[in-house]
Parts: C-alpha cells; structure tokens; sequence
C-alpha cells in the first residue's frame, strides 16, 4: 500500500516538474516571439535608414572626400620641394650681414676668418 | 635680393614661403638687415637707412654681381628705396610690395596712434631711448 502511495507521489511530482517545464517552455516561446519581433522592427529600421536621402548623404560625403583627397594631392605635387639654403656671412663697415642664398648660388666672396663680434 | 620689414625683424618667413617659389624663376638673395635676424647689431648703433642701404650694396659686391633687384617688403622697402635712390647703377628693378617707403611719415602716424590709443604707456616711454629716438622723428622729412 505504501508502495502504490510512493509511485502516486512520486508521479504528482513528475506531473508538476513536467507543468513548470512546460511552463518555462511557454515563457522562452514568448520571449522568442519577443525578440523575433523587435529583431523585425530593428530590421524594418535600419532599413528605413538606408533610404534613397541616406544614399545620397553617403554619395555626396564619399563625392567630398575623393575630392579632397584629390585637391591634397595637386597641392603637395604643387608645392615645391624645400630648398636648400645656405647661409652665408658678409662683413660690411664692420658689421657681420647673415644673408641666405638658394644653392646654385654661390658667393664671390666669403670672410676667411670669423669676423669680430659686435657687443651686443 | 630680398630685404625683409620690422625693423627688427627677420627674412625666414619669407624665405621659407614665397621664396622657395621665385627661387624657381631666379636666384635669391635673403638679407637679414643689421641688428635683425642673424645679423649683428652695430657697435655704432646706426640704424639709417643709408647705413642699411651700404650693407646691401657692400652685400651685392660680396657676391660679385653688376645689378641686383631689391625686393622690399614692408620697411625694407625704404631700404630698397633708398638703396635705388643712393646705387641706381646697381639697380636692375626695384621691387617695393606693401613698402612703407616714408619711415618718418609712418613712424609720426604711429606716435600719433600710440598717444591717442595708449597714452600712459607713450607717456611713460618718453625717458626711453626708443621713446627718445621716437620723438626725434621729424614727420615731415621727406622721403628718401
């Protein structure tokens, strides 16, 4: 008898674990369809999105950095190389006169010793 | 020959910009003026046009060449100018770009602004030797 009474419980609490599984099955489902659908709405937005005025946002940002890029470009091809440019020195009534030149130039004539410094 | 302004100032602007280009076209001369840039402040102290004017001249016989073109900008085109009026011989073409060929003009239009927009500090620089050298400008000096 207490046998029979054992698998009759232990049946009942086979019945309920077997309901809360059903249960929780139930509840994932619904957030399943949950999220299906806020996946959807996400979708139909970033669909939305892209429109034809996001299209032609992106072509004309795209339109705007090749052309800057290209203008870059002409200007640093346009943009002569830093010469080279020699200092020379000059002594004129006493005074020391730096002056540069560009480098296929050269002086006549330049002081063989350091001239004297001027106080400053 | 590029003589750059201030006074006091320096040719290296220029010579790193505008002159890289005109050094495509023809050879390039950058003058520091005395007492500015690299150049050495005269024991003299004289800061004349003419003297400045001898240094571009004693400059152009260093280098070995007939004639030269100043190139003056700003205050160095006074000194372009009065090397063209003092060597004309040694003067191919003269350049003057925004020259301020009257110094004395400009300097009593200066004194004028300084009195009227900061009196206390022009009142105060008068013991000075710039405030002294200042006042000893006679605007109506004509020009070179």
């Amino acid at each position: 008898m207490s046998t029979l009474m054992d698998v009759h419980r232990t049946v009942g609490r086979l019945d309920r674990s077997v309901a809360r599984l059903e249960e929780g099955q139930k509840r994932l489902e619904e957030r399943q369809t949950k999220l299906e659908t806020k996946v959807e709405l996400l979708a139909v937005r970033v669909d939305s999105l892209w429109s034809w005025r996001t299209k032609i946002g992106c072509g004309v940002i795209a339109v705007s950095a090749i052309w800057t890029l290209y203008q870059a470009a002409a200007l640093a091809a346009s943009t002569p190389v830093l010469a080279e440019q020699v200092r020379h020195d000059v002594v004129v009534d006493g005074v020391r006169i730096a002056y540069w030149t560009s480098q296929d130039i050269k002086p006549h004539r330049v002081p063989s010793r350091r001239p004297r410094l001027q106080q400053l | 020959m590029f003589l750059h302004g201030g006074p006091g100032y320096n040719s290296y602007s220029f010579r790193r910009t505008m002159g890289l280009s005109l050094e495509a076209t023809t050879p390039v001369v950058y003058m520091d003026e005395r007492g500015s840039g690299a150049s050495e402040r005269p024991l003299s102290k004289d800061y004349t046009l003419q003297a400045m004017a001898a240094d571009v001249e004693g400059l152009r016989k260093a280098l070995g060449v007939g004639k030269i073109i100043p190139l003056g900008h700003s205050f160095g085109g006074a000194v372009a100018a009065t090397y063209a009026s003092t060597f004309p011989s040694h003067v191919d073409l003269l350049i003057l770009a925004d020259a301020a060929t009257n110094m004395p003009a400009v300097m009593g239009v200066w004194m004028d602004a300084l009195k009227s927009t900061q009196p206390a500090a022009f009142a105060s620089e008068q013991s000075s030797d710039a405030g002294k050298a200042l006042a000893a400008v006679d605007p109506k000096t004509p020009a070179p």
